[in-house]
């Protein structure tokens, strides 16, 4: 089933006098709980088609579908807002954790301004997770106190604690070690397959793509390759 | 509730930034409370003078010369030994009064005129209510026969000597012209600028043989025990009066001092001019913290968009953490002020030496300034200080939270 | 006879007595209507000195009646005109644009920086009314024979000099010098003629000099060029729109 769908999607930007092409067309469908990796180099693209998608930003044209039928370029700003709010996740290149709220109320945050629970749900909620993304015992920590690979699963956890249909991570391992990345790809992995919840992310480093279910290359604001399953030639 | 407690916590990411301007904001309170004690002071000091020196506790006059009692007329006086006033001295066991005779009268040396009011004043009780005495600078005090005692700047201005005779010029009653020569006796540098430059002090009984009035007065005065009294006797004293059905009527000190109140008008301006300087002392540290606060925080601004936070509430972030500022600021400020207050009330401060005796804010002065309590200023200013800050946030806010987010979290 | 002389004194007494009651009234009656001029168009022109300063200020007097209209001409005050009806005194500036009633102590200030008050030239009731008049000598004053009568305010009336002096020329009916009291008894004003002309077979003051008694070294002259009588006054002079 489609949760999303773009149609012929171009991104201009305007440098001085100078129109900078950053998409220039893209059409892609992905499907509820696809865990998809947009793969290219720095300038290739990837972010600004992340932001799209993510309702950061707006396309110069086409059009994107959630769920078959919302068009996105109908809503107003706070529309927007309030659409990202219950529906989207984030996870960026740098965690931009809050630094003066600890590890459980920066996760916290995404639901408090959702509003909808009680506040012991909430916090079962946000232990639950971040004791999925193996952060149990440091909820009281602020982010000065925790590792690079540690801020992010914060981020990761805040990303996922509204239980959204689509988290969108920009280059989530760019900051981090081998090592660090690999357990947070994981974290990811198994989140998608525990919860169902679709994630693009993307990335610059071949290391990562052997996580990827589905690999959609980008170069030069065009999709260069889109292969899943078999088709991959990397090794899971 | 969230995001409140969150943009109080803000306040702690960069202490310093946070205390200095919230310090800023204190001063800018301090001054206030400071100054408002010292017009309150100077108010006081300038009620006693005009009770003092010119309007005593309360007077009784003619309704009809009340109206027009500034132009000094000589129509709808008293008589001198009104009946009713020893009743109600009898009554209310009121011992000191007086009585005087105004009338407008031109000084004249020789060479030049200048316009002057004429006091003719009860020589054996006048001092009984009024302190002129105690600013006698040459000579001496009035006493029966034909002199006068003037104002120092006066004499100055129209270079009289001591045992020099002085000329009056004015019209009686029936607008004939009539003069007075009388030996100056003394001169009075009092803290009143209006007697110092425009009052010519006269026997009550010289006064009414010029004018033809004998037997009349303009107004009886009275000395309380103190002015917290006058309004309780001059309604005792109306209600006497009023049994008898009189056109008299008493009025009390503050009723007399509308020129002082005015003055109280002229120190709200001053207020007002603090005020300003706190408005642009709060709102400069303030603008100033949030445009840093945000190009801090941008990443962060970001991510609470990419969050789905709207603009108004990122805007509500930075505003409470200005609220917070301002409450520091002002929490600060009247603990400080309430200290500089008490010492001014309680110590003053010596202006003698600072005015060389003359007078400021053209309000009269002695050599130590007090100053005074004004519970309401510390109230007031302690919102204002809040809601100032709370203003000057909201338009750097919204720069800030109009940042768009994908540039915002990208900046680097 | 001697009831005849009896009576011839009686007589004479009573007439005599009549004669100087009533020639004192009648003297100053008859020099103010000398002095009073009806209807006329007069330049005159006043030099105010004050300790060595020296101001003159021209001006031309259309009169009629109770009403009077002067404009000045010298350059420092030209275009301010007064308008006086009746008891009533306005005041125009041209600086200001803006027409102004006088009224109560400004009445009283010096017209124009001058020692003639405006009351001076406004005093319109009969002298007679306000004072008792009495010869108090006959004397020779200027080379011209004199009547020296004293004015004392009568009881109750609202005159500005409580006592007046005057020396009457006894053949042309003019005032010569005057001077003027307080209640106390000090001299506040003094005015003397210092030259006349005969206009019409009417004698009239053409200089006169006031000055302040309370103030040394301060005189007014006050110099009448000309005098039109009846001249043509056009309607509407003595309105308050002529002002501006």
């Amino acid at each position: 089933m489609s949760l999303l769908k773009l149609e012929n999607i171009k991104k201009i930007y305007q440098q001085g006098k100078i129109d900078v092409q950053a998409i220039r067309g893209i059409s892609l469908e992905i499907k509820k709980s696809e865990f998809t990796t947009i793969f290219g180099p720095s300038g290739s693209g990837k972010t600004t088609l992340l932001n799209l998608i993510g309702c950061l930003d707006k396309p110069t044209s086409g059009e994107i579908y959630y769920d078959g039928s919302k068009k996105l370029s109908t809503l107003s700003k706070n529309e927007l807002s309030d659409f990202r709010r219950y529906n989207l996740g984030f996870i960026f290149q740098g965690h931009n954790l809050i630094p003066v709220l600890t590890a459980f109320e920066n996760v916290e945050f995404a639901i408090r301004i959702i509003n909808e629970i009680s506040k012991k749900e909430r916090r079962k909620k946000v232990l639950d997770i971040l004791k999925s993304v193996g952060l149990e015992g440091l909820e009281e920590r602020r982010p000065n106190e925790l590792s690079g690979g540690q801020k992010q699963r914060v981020a990761i956890a805040r990303a996922l604690v509204k239980n959204p249909k689509l988290v969108l991570a920009d280059e989530p391992t760019a900051n981090l070690d081998s090592e660090t990345s690999e357990e947070v790809l994981d974290i990811m992995l198994k989140m998608n397959q525990k919860l169902g919840t679709t994630f693009i992310f993307s990335t610059h480093d071949p290391q990562v793509m052997r996580y990827a279910r589905r690999l959609i290359e980008i170069r030069d604001g065009k999709v260069t390759q889109d292969k899943q399953g078999e088709d991959l030639d990397v090794p899971h | 509730m969230f995001l409140t407690k969150m943009a109080l916590k803000n306040l702690a990411r960069n202490k310093k930034r946070t205390i200095i301007t919230a310090l800023v904001i204190s001063l800018g309170i301090v001054i206030f409370l400071v100054s408002d004690s010292l017009i309150v002071g100077m108010e006081e000091i300038s009620i006693d003078n005009n009770i003092n020196l010119l309007t005593s506790h309360l007077q009784i006059m003619d309704k009809n010369y009340w109206d027009n009692k500034e132009e000094l007329p000589l129509n709808n006086l008293l008589d001198d030994n009104l009946l009713v006033v020893n009743q109600i001295k009898e009554e209310l066991d009121i011992e000191k009064s007086t009585k005087r005779l105004y009338f407008p009268a031109n000084i004249n040396n020789g060479r030049e005129e200048y316009p002057i009011s004429v006091i003719g004043v009860e020589v054996n009780t006048d001092s009984e209510v009024f302190k002129l005495e105690q600013y006698l600078l040459e000579g001496q005090s009035l006493k029966n026969g034909n002199n006068a005692v003037i104002g120092k700047k006066l004499a100055n201005l129209m270079g009289f000597e001591l045992g020099e005779y002085i000329t009056l010029l004015f019209k009686t009653k029936e607008g004939t012209f009539n003069t007075i020569e009388a030996e100056l006796v003394g001169t009075l540098d009092t803290s009143h600028p209006e007697i110092n430059e425009y009052h010519v002090y006269i026997p009550l009984q010289d006064a009414q043989n010029a004018l033809g009035l004998d037997g009349k007065v303009s107004r009886y005065f009275f000395r309380l025990e103190g002015k917290e009294e006058s309004i309780p006797v001059t309604n005792e004293i109306n209600s006497i009066l009023n049994r008898k059905s009189s056109n008299i009527k008493a009025y009390n000190w503050e009723k007399l001092s509308e020129d002082i109140l005015a003055m109280t008008r002229q120190g709200n301006i001053e207020n007002l001019i603090m005020l300003i300087v706190i408005i642009i002392l709060a709102a400069v540290g303030v603008i100033n913290i949030v445009i840093l606060s945000v190009l801090e925080r941008l990443e962060e601004i970001g991510m609470m968009k990419a969050l789905g936070l709207k603009m108004r509430e990122i805007v509500y972030i930075f505003v409470i953490e200005s609220a917070g500022i301002g409450l520091l600021g002002s929490a600060v400020g009247i603990i400080i002020g309430f200290i500089g207050v008490y010492l001014l009330t309680n110590i003053g401060i010596d202006v003698g030496s600072i005015t060389g005796g003359e007078t400021t804010f053209g309000i009269p002065i002695i050599d130590r300034l007090y100053g005074g309590w004004r519970p309401n200023a510390f109230i007031f200013i302690f919102f204002f200080g809040i809601i100032t800050s709370v203003l000057a946030s909201i338009l750097p806010a919204r720069w800030g939270a109009k940042k768009d987010p994908v540039k915002a979290i990208y900046h680097k | 006879m001697k009831k005849v002389i009896l009576l011839l004194v009686i007589f004479v007494f009573l007439f005599s007595y009549s004669i100087f009651a009533v020639t004192a009234d009648e003297i100053i009656q008859k020099r103010d209507d000398n002095e009073y001029l009806k209807t006329a168009r007069v330049e005159s022109k006043m030099v105010i000195n004050n300790n060595n300063r020296k101001l003159e200020k021209v001006m031309i007097s259309l009169i009629d009646g109770n009403k009077a209209l002067v404009e000045f001409t010298n350059p420092m005050d030209r275009g301010t005109k007064f308008l006086k009806r009746e008891d009533n005194l306005w005041m125009f500036f041209p600086d200001a644009e803006d027409v102004v009633k006088l009224s109560g102590h400004m009445l009283e200030r010096g017209m124009m920086g001058s020692d003639f008050s405006y009351k001076d030239m406004m005093e319109s009731e009969k002298l007679t009314e306000l004072y008792n008049f009495e010869i108090i000598e006959e004397q020779e004053y200027q080379k011209r024979p004199c009547y020296v009568i004293e004015g004392i305010k009568k009881q109750g009336a609202e005159a500005t000099y409580y006592k007046r002096i005057v020396w009457i020329d006894k053949e042309r009916h003019i005032g010569l010098k005057e001077e003027l009291y307080a209640e106390s008894g000090k001299l506040l004003k003094e005015i003397v003629v210092q030259e006349v002309q005969e206009f019409d077979h009417r004698w009239y003051p053409t200089k006169s000099v006031m000055e302040d008694k309370l103030r040394e070294n301060t005189s007014t002259e006050f110099i009448i060029e000309s005098i039109e009588f009846n001249p043509e006054i056009p309607e509407g002079t003595f309105s308050l729109q002529s002002l501006q």
